[in-house]
C-alpha cells in the first residue's frame, strides 16, 4: 500500500524498545559528559604544568620539578586510560549492535512468535525487516557521530604525552568512515543471524562471535588494503608518524630477508660476522605514511559495506523464501 | 431509524430443533400471542447474533421463510416489519375454544394424566391431524 | 458465483524433510461471506493452512489465493489473523496495544470496533499481566479494528469462559452480519462453533476430508439402519454389525430404499466423527468448495 509510510512501524518499535533506547542514550549523553569534563580537566591540569615551567623529560634540571611531573603523568595517563576506555566501547558499539539487532530485536519476535502480530498487520515482513535495521542504523550513527568526535576533540584539545598514533586501532577504528561501516556491518550481519538462528540467545552470541571477528581480523589485515611505500638502504632514517607494516633485512642481490636471522647473536662482533655470513648488505622498511590514512579508512569502509550488503540481501532472501 | 426492536429470541442448542426454525417458531409465536403487532420492527440480524452468537445466515434464512409465509416484509435499509398478525381470536384468554382446551386439561388432570402425559396425547392428535398440511 | 475469500490449490507445506508433510495436496475453495469451522483433531494442519493463508508461511507447493490475489503484501490490510497462542508485544500496555493497531494499519484502522471489545479490559496493564482470556480479547480487539475481510482465528475460543466465549463469539457474528466478514475459525471442538458457522473444512492428517456448507454436507450423508445387507451404492464411511442389525453412515448415491432401511440424518458432530473414525472415507467437497477448473492458471 502506497500509502504507507515507515513511520507506524517505526513508532511501534521506539515504543516496544523504549527501555533500551532510554537507557542507551542516557548512557550516550553521559559518556559525551564525561569526556567533557574530563577534557576540561586534563587541558586544566596541562596549563598547570606549562605553567610551572617544568618539564617532563627533566631537561629543566630542578630537583623540584620531578614531583610536578610525576604528578603530572600520572594524571594524564589517568585520562588517557579513559579516553581508550572510551574508544574500546566505540569500537566494541557495532559488536553490541549486532548482538541486540540479532537477539532482542529479531529473534526474539521469531522465537515469541510476535511476529505473527507484526507481519499480519497492514505492513509486509519486508517492510518490518527494514523498519527494524532503519531504527538502530539512525540512532547508532548518530550517536557514534557524536562519540567519535567528541573522543576526537578531547584528544587533540591538549598536548597528550600519551596520545595514541594514528594507525592505532584506538585512533584507527574510532574515526573517520571505517566505524560507520563497522556499524552497518553489524546490524546487517544481526539481521541475517537472527533470521536465521531464530533462537534469541543463540542468535545474540553468534552475532557479536562474527562481528567481533570481522573487527578483529581486520586489524590485521588493515596493513595490506593499501601498497606500503618502502625505504631500504644500509641504514634506514625513518621518519615519526609513520606506520611500520614491515621490516627486514636485504641481501646484496637485493633479497629480503627475515629480520631476526641475526637477532641471536650475542656479542656486536657476532652479529658482524652473522651479517656477513647471511650476505646482509642493508635493511629495507614497508610503512604507511599519514597520508595513507584516508585510502585505507576508504577501502576498509568500502569491503565492509559490500560484506554488509551481501548479510542483508541474505538477509532479505531468507525472509521471503520462508515467509513470502 | 426505527427505534428498538420488539422482541428477543432465545436460542437453545440442545433442543435439536434447528436453529432457523426455533426463531421462525418463535416469530410466529409472538405473532399469536400478540406480543408482536403489524408495523413492529423484528430486530435486525446484528442484534439477534450479538446477543445469540449464531451463524447471520441463519437469521436471514428465518426471516426469509417468515417473509414467504407473508408474515414480514423486508424493507430495504429499514429492517424486517411484521405485516399482518397470526392466528386469530381463538388464542385471546376469553375465546370460547381456549375455554374449551382449558376444560379439556383440567379434565384429563383429574383422569390422572400428568403434564408430560398431556403433552404427549395433545401432539399425537395434532400431528395425526395436520399431517400433511404444508403450514403446520 | 461470488468471489472465493481462500482457493487453495495442491498446497503443500513442510517445514522440512525429515518433518513430514504438514499439510499436502490441499484443493479447496471458501467463497466470501461464509463463516467457516476449521476443525480436525491436534496436529491436522489447522494452524498451517492458516498461517498459509496469512501469509505468514511460503507454501512448500501448490498456490494459496486469498481475497483473489497471491500476493500476500497486496491483501494484508484486509486480512486479521489471530494465532492459536495469542501473541501480543509484551511490554506494551492494552492501551499501546491499540495504539500500535492504529499505527500499523492506518488506512484501515477502526478504533471504535477495536475498543467495543477490549473495553472490559485494564487498559494500563502490561500485556505480559494478561489473563488467557484477555489476551484472547486484546488479540480479537486487534484483529476486529482491522474492519478486515477475512478473519483467520485459530482456536480463538480456547483461553475463554463460557460467558466471554458466548459474548465474543456475538461480536464476530455482528460484524460478519453488518460487514459480510469472512470468518474462519478452528477447533477441534465442533461444539464450540456449530451455531455460529455454516461451512465447513474438516482436515484430517494434511488433507481437506470435507468441504463445503454444513447444510448440504449433513444433506449428502445417511445414517441407515436394518438388516445387515449390501450398501451399494452408497458409499460407505463408517458400518456397525450388532448382531443381525447394521448401522451405517452413507453418502448417499441416489435414492435410499427405504422399506429396507430405517432413514435418519446425521447431526454435523456424528458425521465428522465418523470421518475422523474411518481415514480411508473418499473426500467430499461440495460444488461451492471446488476451485473451478483452470483457476490454476
Amino acid at each position: 500500500m502506497s500509502t504507507l509510510t515507515f513511520g507506524g512501524p517505526v513508532r511501534v518499535l521506539v515504543r516496544r524498545h523504549r527501555l533500551t533506547l532510554r537507557l542507551a542514550g542516557g548512557l550516550a549523553l553521559a559518556a559525551v559528559l564525561g569526556m567533557a569534563a574530563l577534557t576540561l580537566r586534563s587541558s586544566r591540569v596541562s596549563e598547570v604544568f606549562v605553567a610551572s615551567g617544568c618539564r617532563v623529560d627533566g631537561a629543566d634540571g630542578n630537583r623540584d620539578c620531578m614531583q610536578v611531573a610525576r604528578n603530572y603523568l600520572v594524571s594524564m595517563a589517568t585520562y588517557n586510560s579513559l579516553f581508550d576506555d572510551v574508544a574500546v566501547f566505540l569500537a566494541a558499539l557495532p559488536v553490541l549492535l549486532s548482538a541486540f539487532v540479532a537477539g532482542p530485536l529479531i529473534a526474539r519476535e521469531l522465537e515469541s512468535g510476535t511476529y505473527k502480530v507484526s507481519w499480519t498487520q497492514s505492513v509486509s515482513p519486508a517492510r518490518w525487516l527494514t523498519a527494524q535495521l532503519a531504527v538502530p542504523a539512525v540512532l547508532l550513527t548518530a550517536g557514534t557521530a557524536v562519540l567519535s568526535s567528541v573522543l576526537y576533540w578531547a584528544q587533540s584539545y591538549s598536548d597528550n604525552p600519551y596520545a595514541s598514533e594514528w594507525y592505532t586501532w584506538k585512533v584507527f577504528a574510532t574515526t573517520g568512515t571505517v566505524p560507520f561501516a563497522y556499524l552497518v556491518l553489524g546490524l546487517c550481519v544481526g539481521a541475517l543471524a537472527g533470521l536465521l538462528i531464530r533462537r534469541t540467545v543463540l542468535a545474540l552470541t553468534v552475532s557479536a562471535l562474527v562481528t567481533g571477528a570481522v573487527i578483529t581480523a581486520f586489524t590485521y589485515l588493515r596493513g595490506g588494503l593499501w601498497p606500503p611505500r618502502t625505504l631500504s638502504g644500509r641504514t634506514l632514517n625513518p621518519v615519526s608518524d609513520i606506520w611500520w607494516v614491515d621490516v627486514g633485512d636485504l641481501d646484496s642481490s637485493g633479497r629480503r630477508l627475515p629480520n631476526d636471522l641475526c637477532s641471536t647473536a650475542g656479542t656486536e662482533e657476532s652479529r658482524l660476522r652473522c651479517m656477513a655470513d647471511q650476505d646482509i648488505v642493508g635493511h629495507y622498511l614497508d610503512y604507511h605514511p599519514a597520508s595513507h590514512f584516508w585510502p585505507l579508512q576508504l577501502v576498509e569502509t568500502g569491503i565492509l559495506l559490500a560484506l554488509a550488503a551481501l548479510a542483508l540481501a541474505l538477509a532479505f532472501r531468507v525472509l521471503r523464501r520462508r515467509h513470502g | 431509524m426505527t427505534g428498538s426492536a420488539a422482541v428477543e429470541f432465545r436460542i437453545d442448542r440442545r433442543s435439536g430443533v434447528a436453529t432457523y426454525l426455533q426463531i421462525v417458531h418463535q416469530t410466529k409465536q409472538a405473532l399469536r400471542l400478540g406480543v408482536l403487532e403489524p408495523g413492529d420492527r423484528l430486530p435486525t440480524a446484528r442484534e439477534v447474533v450479538e446477543a445469540t452468537a449464531i451463524n447471520p445466515n441463519t437469521v436471514l434464512k428465518a426471516y426469509r421463510e417468515l417473509e414467504r409465509e407473508g408474515l414480514v416484509e423486508a424493507r430495504r435499509g429499514l429492517g424486517t416489519f411484521v405485516r399482518r398478525t397470526l392466528g386469530s381470536a381463538a388464542v385471546t384468554t376469553d375465546a370460547p375454544l381456549r375455554a374449551e382446551l382449558t376444560d379439556w386439561t383440567r379434565r384429563a388432570r383429574a383422569a390422572g394424566l400428568d403434564e408430560d402425559d398431556v403433552h404427549a396425547l395433545f401432539t399425537a392428535v395434532l400431528d395425526s391431524t395436520f399431517k400433511g398440511d404444508p403450514h403446520a | 458465483m461470488k468471489g472465493a475469500a481462500i482457493e487453495a490449490i495442491g498446497l503443500g507445506m513442510t517445514y522440512g524433510r525429515k518433518r513430514g508433510w504438514a499439510l499436502r495436496d490441499c484443493s479447496f475453495r471458501l467463497p466470501t461471506g461464509r463463516i467457516c469451522a476449521l476443525v480436525g483433531p491436534n496436529g491436522a494442519g489447522k494452524s498451517t493452512l492458516l498461517a498459509l493463508a496469512a501469509g505468514l508461511l511460503r507454501p512448500t507447493e501448490g498456490t494459496v489465493r486469498v481475497l483473489g490475489s497471491d500476493d500476500p503484501d497486496g491483501t494484508r490490510a484486509r486480512i486479521a489473523y489471530v494465532s492459536q497462542d495469542k501473541p501480543l508485544y509484551p511490554q506494551l500496555t492494552v492501551a499501546d496495544t491499540l495504539w500500535a493497531g492504529a499505527q500499523l494499519n492506518p488506512a484501515v484502522w477502526d478504533r471504535a470496533a477495536a475498543d467495543r471489545v477490549a473495553a472490559p479490559l485494564p487498559q494500563d496493564a502490561r500485556v505480559r499481566t494478561l489473563s488467557g482470556g484477555q489476551r484472547t480479547r486484546l488479540a480479537l480487539a486487534l484483529a476486529l479494528g482491522k474492519r478486515p475481510d477475512l478473519m483467520l482465528l485459530d482456536e480463538p475460543m480456547a483461553d475463554l469462559d463460557p460467558l466471554a466465549r458466548h459474548q465474543l463469539m456475538g461480536v464476530l457474528m455482528a460484524e460478519a452480519a453488518e460487514h459480510a466478514t469472512t470468518i474462519v475459525m478452528s477447533s477441534h471442538i465442533l461444539t464450540e462453533l456449530e451455531g455460529a458457522c455454516d461451512y465447513v473444512l474438516l482436515v484430517d492428517g494434511g488433507r481437506v476430508r470435507l468441504g463445503g456448507e454444513s447444510d448440504d454436507i449433513v444433506a449428502a450423508h445417511a445414517v441407515l439402519t436394518g438388516r445387515a445387507r449390501d450398501l451399494a451404492p452408497h458409499t460407505v464411511v463408517e458400518a456397525r454389525t450388532t448382531g443381525r442389525q447394521l448401522t451405517a453412515l452413507v453418502r448417499t448415491e441416489g435414492p435410499v430404499d427405504e422399506l429396507a432401511w430405517e432413514v435418519t440424518e446425521p447431526s454435523l458432530e456424528d458425521l465428522l466423527l465418523a470421518h475422523l473414525r474411518s481415514p480411508d472415507a473418499p473426500p467430499l467437497l461440495t460444488p461451492s468448495a471446488h476451485v473451478p477448473e483452470g483457476a490454476a492458471a
